[in-house]
């Protein structure tokens, strides 16, 4: 008895593990995640600096002639440099987004729910076009910079 | 003689220890006295005949009485003169074709024997061909690893410096560069 | 007990369903709570086999015989410490042991799953959950291991005396730990497919995960040829027997897999190779657990009377029709565009290297279905066994450890000529002198003359690397001979672990070498006193004793070995009869060194006093026990976290996806 007694027990606290995601209040994301591209970047460059080592070690082995060599540790170096600047560039636009979201936050909070982007009365939907306005109203959550590019 | 230049240079250390290895391997292989050759040709045929009630074992491994009887009557054939095939077929003729540890290269089971050495051949020479024409087919394309130039040689050069003193720190101590973030200027922070 | 057994594998059952739905569901869906929900299930699951698997154990403890399996393998003369061993010497017993593994492996690489593989886990935690769905599953419908027993025995039948050996404590668990480990590189690469997103990251986790798995194989491999050398008493250490083919066959596409996942993440290329290997590495380790469970072909290390083999079959073959079916479905995203550059490169060896391992797993199959294609087509019935493998496997292998050495001293992309030649100066050089000092010495025949020449050319070449390697840092750093060494290896771990482990396996070459051509053996019969002579050794028997025992019988010789005239050290060769299982596990009588093995078993003691024994000389064996360790070693080394040489970055994803969103 006594056995089944832990069983049940054991079943309990493992549903409750379980339901726990569904129990609590959907809290913010958890903290800023890296962005799959940055990513991508980042461990391509690591690939690089990797590939240079072994290069430069096998050079030093002598498995690699020193033309070959010289060739090939710039191509990964212009390489590298070129993810760098990809990342950069890429990074500075988050940056962008970042900013144009608090602001549109603020302008959220300050005003107490959302509003139009356009002639900035409050909407009530989820998407469609602004009743007072009619321009097109993509939802609380879309950003409405200016001159957002490309 | 390149061997000569070998031994006299630093290398020694390493050619020393695998003269080592050879004499390891022969004191261990050639210092037994040759057995006699009806005990040999008896071994081998105890590895070449299975077991008929054990899964699978040949002769020498098994321990039940039915081998170590088998084990006696092929030395008592062999005595008498009989040659290889007349004890196989013997035992073949009691016992079925699987008493034979491996089918004999002949008739249908030729083909256990011979499939093996052809596929190896046909994926060997596929391998070549396929590699073949991987390496001509990119002749064609003198593309390196990035298929545009740098082209603003000028707006790469601070990053190329900062490319060398990230690998630079790296290759000589074979630590991490600190400070990757704040040479560039800052990242971006969620 | 049984109730708590059955209860927790219903338990685990549901969990791991709801697991597999939720995870799946919500990825599809886009409902994160499932998602997480779903990984919480693959994190308790540890915890309820955990439970179920320490309900087995207490039966055995309390001697609750009413439960078959405990019954089945122990009794009450059962020494506590094989408790261990009977856990997973039946059919029931392993397979649970087998699900309690894998549930934690599978909740490790959920949790410990690294950053760039993240959007990919929810698929990777359904194929997770649907491979221990079906352990669970098969274990509650077809083999549990709690089934009651309609009247409980005073006694049960004992264990198996084949497997009260030291070797038994390790070899099952490991090699069942390495075969179903594979399903966690496949568990990713299929997650990888099903996701869709191209890229390369997953080869990092695979490459992590591989090689612990192939470690655990190797580990598995060398614990059961121990096994079999110890306990087996014929000498040998593998036998091509069905079920060792079993477990050797994954091990080939998975040393292969370790390899080609290198070119892929430092090329990009060879992404179908390695999707295919892993599948049919995955597609191997259940084969070999087929073989093991009522395969065809009877064994000697098969778990007897067991017809379930069909189950697991069918299992294989939903799980390669499924994986190949995604390969296809994602077969653009997997071609790579960037070629070789040069036949002569690492690259063009690593393919070389996948095309030697593909050809021994297909030989080493086709040994394994030709008696059943003779049969379906002669109607005869014929053994594939040594003579077969020694022949058509061994000169594959041959070529694997040449390549070995060569294909490390190639550079990535291309490599000139001139500096290949130069680089194979030394080792061809040692290789040429070893053959002839071998020839001069006595060693003729033309194969072993080879092989011994190409282990001395692979660790020539190794060694030569490690030279140089460590005299370059010293002329940069100043450096002391053994600190520039370390921080060599230190600074490319994967590189000289990679090294160690192909010393390593030269050491397995040489042993295979000297054992399999210059092992002698011989019969004596032999009265108390009498001396037989082997070599430069020669045996005496002083004389046999019996001790009795609970259930069995044991029966010892003790000799006196002298070597070239001088006694140097006794041997109790012997066996021990089980009358319960009518089965006699023999005792050898081992003594080992660097130079060769003496190896006596006592077949027969008759009633006159005389015995029988058997006295083999076998080269080099102990050589094979000593790469084992240094393999580990040589795995461990190339694991080791490198630091990271860039910095990770820090901005937000959510950011560019409500972006992304807002301006369609």
């Amino acid at each position: 008895m006594s056995a089944l007694i832990i069983v049940g027990l054991l079943a309990v606290f493992v549903v409750g593990v379980v339901l726990t995601p569904f129990l609590r209040p959907r809290r913010t994301p958890p903290g800023p995640q890296p962005d799959t591209d940055l990513l991508a970047l980042v461990s391509q460059r690591e690939a690089l600096y990797q590939a240079m080592e072994t290069l430069r070690l096998e050079h030093e082995l002598g498995s690699v002639e020193d033309v070959d060599y010289q060739n090939r540790l710039q191509e990964y170096r212009t390489q590298a440099a070129l993810t760098m600047r990809e990342q950069d560039d890429l990074e500075a636009e988050l940056a962008r987004l970042e900013d144009a979201i608090s602001a549109a936050r603020v302008r959220q909070g300050l005003n107490g729910g959302p509003r139009c982007g356009e002639c900035d009365n409050p909407v009530d939907q989820p998407a469609g076009r602004c009743t007072s306005c009619g321009a097109e109203w993509a939802g609380p959550d879309a950003i409405t910079t200016e001159g957002a590019d490309r | 003689m390149n061997l000569v230049r070998n031994v006299a240079t630093r290398r020694r250390g390493s050619l020393a220890l695998v003269v080592l290895a050879a004499l390891l391997a022969w004191s261990s292989c050639a210092s037994v006295a040759p057995q006699s050759s009806l005990e040999r040709r008896a071994q081998a045929l105890d590895r070449g005949l299975i077991c008929p009630i054990c899964p699978g074992e040949s002769l020498d491994q098994s321990q039940v009485a039915l081998a170590k009887q088998m084990q006696g009557v092929v030395r008592e054939m062999l005595a008498d003169g009989r040659t290889e095939m007349e004890i196989e077929d013997f035992f073949v003729e009691r016992y079925g074709q699987a008493v034979l540890a491996a089918p004999r290269k002949e008739g249908f089971n030729l083909i256990v024997w011979v499939v093996p050495p052809v596929g190896a051949l046909g994926g060997l020479t596929v391998l070549l061909l396929v590699v073949r024409a991987m390496v001509r087919g990119r002749r064609g394309q003198e593309g390196i690893m990035s298929p545009d130039a740098p082209e603003s040689d000028a707006g790469l050069a601070r990053y190329l410096e900062i490319v060398d003193r990230e690998t630079g720190a790296a290759a000589d101590v074979g630590g991490p560069p600190d400070g990757s973030g704040e040479a560039r200027g800052g990242s971006a922070n969620g | 007990m049984a109730d708590v057994g059955t209860a927790t594998l219903i338990l685990a059952l549901g969990l791991a369903a709801y697991a597999a739905i939720a995870s799946g569901l919500g990825q599809w869906r886009r409902v994160p709570e499932m998602v997480v929900s779903g990984r919480y299930a693959t994190y308790t699951l540890p915890l309820v086999m955990g439970v179920s698997i320490a309900a087995l154990v207490a039966a055995f403890v309390t001697h609750d015989f009413g439960i078959r399996y405990v019954a089945g393998n122990s009794n009450l003369a059962l020494d506590p410490w094989l408790t261990w061993v009977a856990l997973y010497a039946g059919n029931e017993g392993s397979l649970l042991f087998i699900a309690f593994i894998f549930s934690v492996l599978a909740a490790v690489a959920v949790w410990k799953a690294p950053a760039g593989v993240r959007p990919a886990l929810p698929h990777t935690n359904v194929v997770l959950m649907l491979i221990l769905l079906f352990y669970v599953g098969v274990m509650l419908t077809m083999a549990n291991p709690f089934f009651e027993l309609a009247a409980a025995p005073p006694d049960g039948q004992g264990i198996n005396p084949l497997l009260t050996h030291p070797g038994m404590f390790l070899h099952p668990p490991v090699q069942m730990a390495g075969l179903i480990g594979v399903g966690i590189p496949f568990a990713f690469a299929m997650g990888h497919l099903m996701a869709g997103q191209p890229g390369d990251d997953w080869v990092l986790v695979a490459r992590t995960w591989g090689l612990v798995v192939w470690a655990v194989l190797t580990g598995g491999l060398l614990l059961g040829a121990w096994w079999a050398y110890t306990i087996l008493g014929w000498g040998g250490y593998w036998a091509w027997d069905p079920v060792e083919n079993g477990a050797l066959l994954p091990w080939l596409p998975m040393t292969a897999f370790i390899h080609s996942v290198m070119v892929q993440r430092r090329r990009g290329i060879f992404r179908m190779w390695n999707v295919a290997l892993i599948i049919l590495a995955w597609g191997f380790a259940m084969y070999g657990m087929f073989m093991n469970r009522g395969g065809p072909i009877p064994s000697v290390h098969s778990f007897g009377q067991s017809t379930m083999g069909w189950i697991f079959l069918i299992f294989l073959a939903v799980n390669l029709f499924a994986a190949f079916a995604l390969f296809y479905w994602r077969y653009r995203m997997l071609r790579s565009a960037r070629p070789l550059d040069s036949p002569l490169s690492r690259e063009a060896a690593f393919l070389l290297n996948n095309l030697l391992f593909l050809l021994v797993a297909f030989v080493t199959l086709w040994g394994v279905v030709y008696p059943l294609i003779s049969q379906a087509f002669q109607g005869v019935m014929v053994t594939v066994g040594r003579p077969y493998y020694d022949a058509i496997a061994g000169p594959l292998f041959l070529a694997l450890v040449a390549l070995m050495g060569v294909g490390p001293l190639l550079p990535w992309r291309r490599a000139s000529r001139r500096t290949l030649a130069r680089t194979l100066r030394l080792p061809m050089g040692v290789a040429l002198a070893m053959a002839a000092a071998l020839f001069v010495l006595g060693v003729r025949s033309p194969i072993p003359l080879l092989a011994f020449s190409v282990c001395g050319l692979v660790a020539a070449g190794i060694l030569r690397e490690w030279a140089r390697g460590t005299r370059a840092r010293r002329s940069r750093s100043g450096e002391s001979y053994p600190v520039a060494f370390g921080r060599l290896v230190a600074s490319n771990r994967p590189r000289y672990g990679g090294y160690i482990v192909h010393l390593a396996i030269v050491m397995l070459a040489f042993s295979i070498t000297g054992s399999s051509f210059y092992s002698v053996q011989r019969d004596f019969s032999l009265e108390v006193g009498e001396r037989a002579a082997l070599g430069r050794y020669e045996v005496e028997y002083l004389g046999a004793s019996t001790y009795p025992g609970p259930d069995r019988l044991e029966q010892r010789a003790e000799v006196q070995v002298y070597r070239d005239g001088r006694p140097v050290y006794r041997l109790s060769p012997g066996y021990v009869f089980y009358p319960a299982f009518s089965m006699a596990a023999a005792r050898a009588g081992i003594r080992s060194s660097v130079v060769e093995d003496v190896y006596i078993i006592a077949s027969e003691f008759s009633d006159d006093g005389r015995a029988i024994f058997r006295i083999h000389l076998n080269p080099l064996v102990l050589w094979m026990w000593i790469s084992g360790p240094l393999m580990l070693v040589g795995t461990v080394v190339a694991l080791w976290p490198e630091r990271a040489r860039v910095q990770r970055p820090t901005a937000g994803r959510q950011l560019r996806e409500r972006a992304l969103a807002s301006r369609m």
